[in-house]
């Protein structure tokens, strides 16, 4: 059981209780958002329907996650890849009355209000094409340095998903699910 | 109209806390050195080290070797964070102390303060990383954490508590002012292997 009362041997990311901890501290730094504050447009929540069909074939339910009907899949506008965050109660009861491209109530505490702005799901109106850019200019470097026969590529995963999968796979390691070594 | 004033006691749980390969190295180490641990004690008033089996039953070993230093630099890397979800403001560190406790059959900690003699008031936050070999082969054994209760007189006294069961791999953080205990353990084959194990310690300010 994780502190928060969930099977540890359940992938999940639960966005009310982040092992930051585990997040190197450098990849938590999404600027504050200033002015109008909306709920991402290309995020859905699992509580109000099926997935739209642009991205339903591109997700997949995996038997390792946690079951639960609280869920909020984040569109990385970048790469394309979708991201689930699952919601406690706390969250969940903040994302309840919101929709996504709306804009967000201002009595949201300010822990919260990083978190879900961390998560992409808080954005301010040009936040995509200021990752899309970012992203470009992360691709042109990665291609410069490819020309030396190899590249590290960062910045592929959400830092929230680096802390749930570091977490995760340590509980399976030391509960003995994989063999390892030759 | 209330006639007590309740301080609730601020607690950080971190799950998973070392990788599973220093995690077995550190479970080693425990089990390895079962010749060396010595009876724990507590301090009096004046910060003079006795012995009370009424009070505190458990082995410990102080004498770490090479871990104390690595075990102190993974909890200071962690601090910003469990300084900020422990409402305290950061300090700077004069030191790590820390130990390695062996808790088996019937023993146990009764309530006390990490803080609570002379020798000892620097004591600022208090760790306890938990471990115990699989499969898990005790019971009990909860640090039991109590909030202070304020009277209308000043007198400061237990209220409230909230449970935290000992969990592979986990760490917890709270201020070392704060009033708990460890409960009693139950290790049917009273095998030292099967004892529940801590690396505690202090940051003293």
């Amino acid at each position: 059981m994780t502190p928060h009362g969930l099977p540890s041997d359940l992938y999940h990311c639960l966005l009310d209780e982040q092992p930051y901890y585990l997040v190197p501290p450098r990849l938590l730094r999404q600027p504050e958002i200033f002015g109008n504050v909306l709920i991402n447009p290309d995020c859905w929540f699992s509580w109000e329907g099926p997935p739209p069909p642009d991205k339903a074939e591109r997700v997949e339910w995996n038997e390792n996650f946690l079951p639960s009907d609280h869920i909020v899949w984040v569109e990385d506008p970048a790469t394309h890849a979708i991201w689930p965050f699952w919601l406690g109660d706390e969250y969940f009861n903040y994302l309840r009355t919101m929709a996504p491209g709306r804009l967000v109530r201002q009595d949201i505490p300010c822990h919260v209000r990083w978190v879900l702005t961390q998560a992409n799901i808080l954005v301010a109106s040009d936040t995509a094409n200021q990752r899309r850019r970012q992203w470009e200019e992360w691709v042109e470097g990665f291609a410069a340095t490819f020309e030396n026969g190899y590249v590290v590529l960062e910045n592929l995963i959400h830092p929230f998903h680096i802390g749930a999968l570091r977490r995760y796979y340590r509980h399976r390691v030391r509960r003995g699910f994989y063999s390892l070594g030759d | 109209m209330t006639d007590t004033w309740v301080q609730p006691t601020p607690l950080v749980v971190l799950d998973e806390f070392l990788a599973p390969q220093e995690w077995a190295g550190l479970l080693k180490f425990a089990l390895r050195n079962n010749s060396r641990y010595a009876s724990s004690g507590i301090l009096g008033a004046g910060g003079e080290e006795k012995n009370d089996r009424d009070y505190r039953r458990s082995l410990v070993l102080y004498e770490l070797g090479g871990l104390q230093d690595w075990f102190a630099q993974r909890i200071q890397s962690y601090l910003p964070h469990v300084l900020a979800r422990l409402h305290m403001p950061p300090f700077p560190i004069a030191r790590f102390e820390i130990q390695l406790t062996a808790t088996n059959d019937g023993q146990f900690f009764r309530q006390h303060k990490d803080d609570d003699s002379e020798t000892v008031r620097t004591r600022a936050l208090t760790f306890v990383y938990y471990f115990y070999r699989e499969p898990k082969a005790f019971h009990g054994g909860a640090l039991q954490l109590y909030d202070a209760q304020l009277d209308q007189q000043g007198n400061i006294t237990a209220g409230p508590s909230q449970t935290v069961h000992p969990m592979q791999n986990q760490v917890v953080f709270f201020p070392s002012d704060c009033l708990h205990e460890v409960l009693p353990v139950e290790v049917p084959s009273r095998e030292f292997a099967d004892s529940r194990f801590t690396l505690n310690g202090w940051v003293h300010r």
